[in-house]
């Protein structure tokens, strides 16, 4: 059964179509990746997913529900979560404090305030520090997320997406800029993923970790997708080829 | 005596003021320049409410509280979802428009001569007419107000508004109903603006549409700022620092067309000033220039 | 001008009407000059610069030195005082808007507001808080009737806005700074890697707005009356102006300046039943207009694509 359905999706940027008339579908308790050239359209896609921007055309469903009119919070309470491209974690708040943000049991609301929390504050807290554990950051909990390094402030906006508790995690280059250990982790944090039941697409550029990791390929290419299949069926196919060494494009 | 007791109260009017305005500025991060108006709203309330309608205090406090909140309402509907632009944009006209509608519906607000003997404060009959009695109930009022911003910005839902301030795209990411949360910031700073416009109109005892005007938004801005917006102590300090200045710049010997625009070139070089090399003020935290 | 008539007549009499939309044309065009060099600023920084009224009578004071108090003819006064502005205007964007570039936007926002209490209050301190006259000989035509009649300085003021939104125009399509506004506004990365100087043209489109507010403050100083109070307003129809026309659209400012002018002068004009918008509610109107425009299309009539203006 499929989890994510992608069905005619349109996106422009003015005169230009950043995703034109795709349509894919995602299988539940599946890793997929999505790759193509730069500019393919696959950021644009997960925006569109997750619905940081809206769509000009065509349906998105999410559980078989079409999730096309939502604005982009409720999405996230449906069960989708995701990370940035250009790492977005909340700069002056703690690494803790960019965790618990992600918990769907936080008590947040405004009402909130005249009801007693610190108990379950304290409750929450240490659940996060077990997420943190996870990614070795425990020890630095309570520093400002902005003094972390690259790769960390990357672990952290992994580990909250993680922490939302979603069903289908939507991770934009995972892998780009981070070392070798650190890229340890962030597979055994997809593969833990996917044990635990969870869906998980991958946008990336490193082919090793897309090929080694994945279960099935989506290949984009000018906002469409021109190819889908197992990794080695992929890398066998010319259409993909043609895309990646830009030979003439075919529609 | 009596003058440092007055000193005192306004000082205390002002951190309710300024600690509601940073809940808005400060810990979501939203510029807004209608934050004298909300207090206006809740000063003329009050005050044509218990001179003209005869009406108790209380009542009087609360509907301008509560009126202020509405106006926060309306403002924030159609500006919340919108970058800063926006709600500036509409904000600046509103200090002006309310001291238009002020000046104009003379029936109601006396016109440019303002509300004269505005009743002190009472409680069922308990009437606050000494100026310590007065001070003790402000600063009573202060404590419960910084407690409430204490209590809501050490909450869950404070640590959302910082999430939202931090990074918009993210928050949404995570679920947060960031256009909601806005609204309620607002809608709660206008509210908290009302309570400190009726404080100011019942312990002044009067109340003209100059006292609203964009200087002292501008004022109430600088506080904020200069003091360290989004952190609890800021908001006072900056009130006690400035508006000590501002009240020992009286006493100097100087005639008042010039002692007026000298008292705001120096306010507004020192708005320049730390906006440049300490935006979060002299209260914040070490300077982190934020990526794009 | 002021309106010294009053009359009870439901019906609307033509050449009242004529004279009201006269009236909105001639504020209409100070409010499109106004708001295109806030649109252009806009552009380039993404940030409505709050003192924006305030430089535009910063030009008109110092025209009136020059023309005023030093006697100086007319044209030499004009560029003298374009010339004062200008080093004003690069005093301000060098020591003030350059070092917060990288900042988030509310930084350059607030600067802007102090810069705006700055000015005015110098202006407060210098001027004294006086209105003051440029011209007291007015020639006043009359259109038709009696009653439309067009003073010299409004039929400038009408040619000169249409020549400056033309000469804007051509600036940008054709010169070279033009274009390197134009590319600047579209996408600053991209156009820094195309080799074009970001921090000049920055500084140029400083310029250029700066020239434009000028000289409508200069204008708008001979048809009304110069005080150092006046910026606010002008700022307010200004910004109302350009969100109407959609936030950072050039065509977009040039409509929304001529249908606030036209709104506030039209408004008090028309009765609504019996009832009249008193006409001390004129300033008011912008601010309500925007309003409206703010629940009913906050993309403005030059619709934007919402996603441009939200927050992110």
């Amino acid at each position: 059964m499929p989890i994510l359905k992608i069905q005619h999706l349109v996106k422009r940027f003015g005169g230009l179509s950043a995703i034109n008339h795709c349509n894919f579908e995602i299988t539940e308790n599946s890793i997929t990746s999505l790759i193509g050239p730069n500019g393919a359209g696959k950021t644009t896609m997960f925006d569109v997913i997750t619905g940081l921007s809206q769509h000009d055309s065509g349906e998105i469903y999410f559980k078989e529900n079409p999730i096309g009119a939502l604005p982009a919070y409720k999405r996230c309470r449906l069960g989708i979560a995701r990370t940035h491209q250009a790492i977005r974690i909340f700069p002056e708040l703690t690494a803790l404090e960019n965790i618990m943000l992600a918990f769907k049991s936080n008590k947040e609301s405004l009402f909130d305030i005249f009801t007693p929390f610190k108990k379950h504050q304290k409750k929450l807290k240490e659940k996060a520090f077990e997420y943190l554990r996870m990614i070795n950051l425990h020890e630095k909990a309570h520093e400002t997320a902005i003094s972390l390094s690259y790769g960390q402030q990357k672990l952290l906006e992994i580990m909250r997406a993680v922490a939302t508790d979603a069903d289908l995690f939507l991770l934009d280059e995972p892998a780009a800029g981070v070392n070798r250990t650190m890229l340890h982790t962030i597979i055994n944090i997809i593969k833990r993923l996917k044990q635990e039941g969870k869906t998980i697409v991958i946008v990336e550029h490193d082919m090793n970790f897309v090929m080694d990791l994945s279960e099935k390929v989506i290949v984009m290419d000018y906002g469409k997708e021109i190819a889908e299949g197992t990794p080695s069926e992929i890398q066998n196919n010319p259409k993909v080829l043609e895309a990646y060494l830009g030979v003439k494009h075919t529609n | 005596m009596d003058y440092f007791l007055t000193i005192a109260t306004l000082i205390l009017i002002f951190i309710i003021l300024n600690q509601s305005y940073n809940l808005i500025i400060g810990y979501t991060g939203m510029v807004h320049l209608g934050h004298v108006a909300f207090m206006a709203i809740g000063a003329y309330t009050s005050a044509i409410l218990t001179t003209a309608y005869g009406t108790p205090f209380w009542f009087g406090l609360l509907s301008g509280v509560i009126l202020a909140a509405l106006a926060g309402l309306l403002l924030g509907i159609p500006t919340v979802r919108f970058r800063d632009d926006y709600l500036v944009a509409a904000t600046l006209g509103m200090g002006e428009i309310i001291k238009i509608i002020l000046i104009n519906e003379r029936q109601f607000t006396g016109g440019s001569t303002g509300i004269p003997a505005i009743a002190p404060p009472d409680f069922f009959g308990l009437v606050l007419k000494n100026n310590f009695y007065l001070f003790i109930f402000t600063l009573v009022i202060t404590a419960l107000i910084m407690l409430f911003v204490w209590r809501l910005t050490h909450s869950p839902f404070g640590k959302t508004l910082e999430a939202v301030r931090e990074d918009e795209t993210a928050a949404k990411s995570l679920g947060k109903n960031t256009n909601l949360i806005r609204l309620q910031i607002l809608i709660i700073g206008a509210g908290i603006a009302g309570l400190s416009g009726v404080l100011y109109a019942h312990t002044t005892q009067f109340i003209d549409p100059n006292v609203f005007d964009v200087h002292r938004m501008i004022f109430v801005l600088l506080q904020v700022v200069f003091g360290g917006s989004g952190t609890f102590w800021g908001p006072v300090v900056g009130t006690v620092t400035l508006f000590t200045v501002f009240e020992t710049m009286r006493f100097l010997p100087l005639p008042p067309h010039i002692m007026g625009p000298m008292r705001w070139i120096i306010y507004s070089l020192i708005l320049i000033l730390i906006i440049i090399f300490k935006p979060t003020g002299i209260m914040g935290k070490k300077l982190v220039r934020k990526r794009l | 001008m002021p309106i010294t008539f009053c009359y009870t007549s439901t019906v609307m009499d033509p050449a009242f009407l004529a004279k009201f939309v006269l009236n909105g044309l001639i504020a209409g065009s100070l409010y499109a000059i106004l708001a295109l060099g806030l649109a252009l600023i806009y552009g380039v920084l993404r940030f409505v610069n709050i003192a924006h009224g305030e430089i535009a009578i910063t030009g008109a004071y110092a025209f009136y030195t020059f023309y005023i108090l030093f006697g100086w003819p007319l044209i030499p006064s004009f560029f003298a005082a374009i010339a004062v502005l200008f080093i004003i205007v690069i005093i301000i964007e060098k020591c003030t808007f350059l070092p917060v570039r990288d900042a988030p936007p509310h930084i350059p926002l607030i600067l802007s507001i102090g810069i705006s209490l700055l000015l005015k209050n110098l202006l407060l301190l210098v001027y004294q808080p006086y209105a003051r006259s440029l011209t007291t000989n007015v020639k006043s035509f009359a259109i038709f009737s009696d009653i439309i009649r067009i003073t010299d300085i409004q039929i400038i003021i009408l040619i000169s806005s249409v020549v400056l939104m033309l000469g804007l125009w051509a600036f940008l399509k054709y010169t070279r700074s033009g274009k390197a506004i134009r590319a600047v506004s579209d996408n600053k990365e991209v156009a820094a890697i195309l080799g074009i100087n970001v921090n000049r043209t920055i500084t140029i489109t400083f310029l250029v707005s700066a020239f434009l507010a000028g000289t409508a403050g200069i204008l708008a100083a001979f048809d009304q009356n110069l005080h150092p109070n006046l910026g606010t307003f002008f700022a307010i129809k200004a910004f109302a102006a350009v969100i109407l026309g959609s936030i950072g659209s050039i065509p977009g400012a040039v409509i929304g300046g001529y249908i606030i002018g036209l709104a506030e002068n039209l408004l008090i004009a028309i009765p609504f039943g019996n009832f009249y918008i008193p006409s001390s509610y004129k300033d008011a109107i912008a601010f309500f207009i925007l309003l409206l425009i703010l629940y009913i299309k906050p993309t403005g009539l030059f619709g934007k694509k919402a996603e441009e203006v939200i927050r992110n």
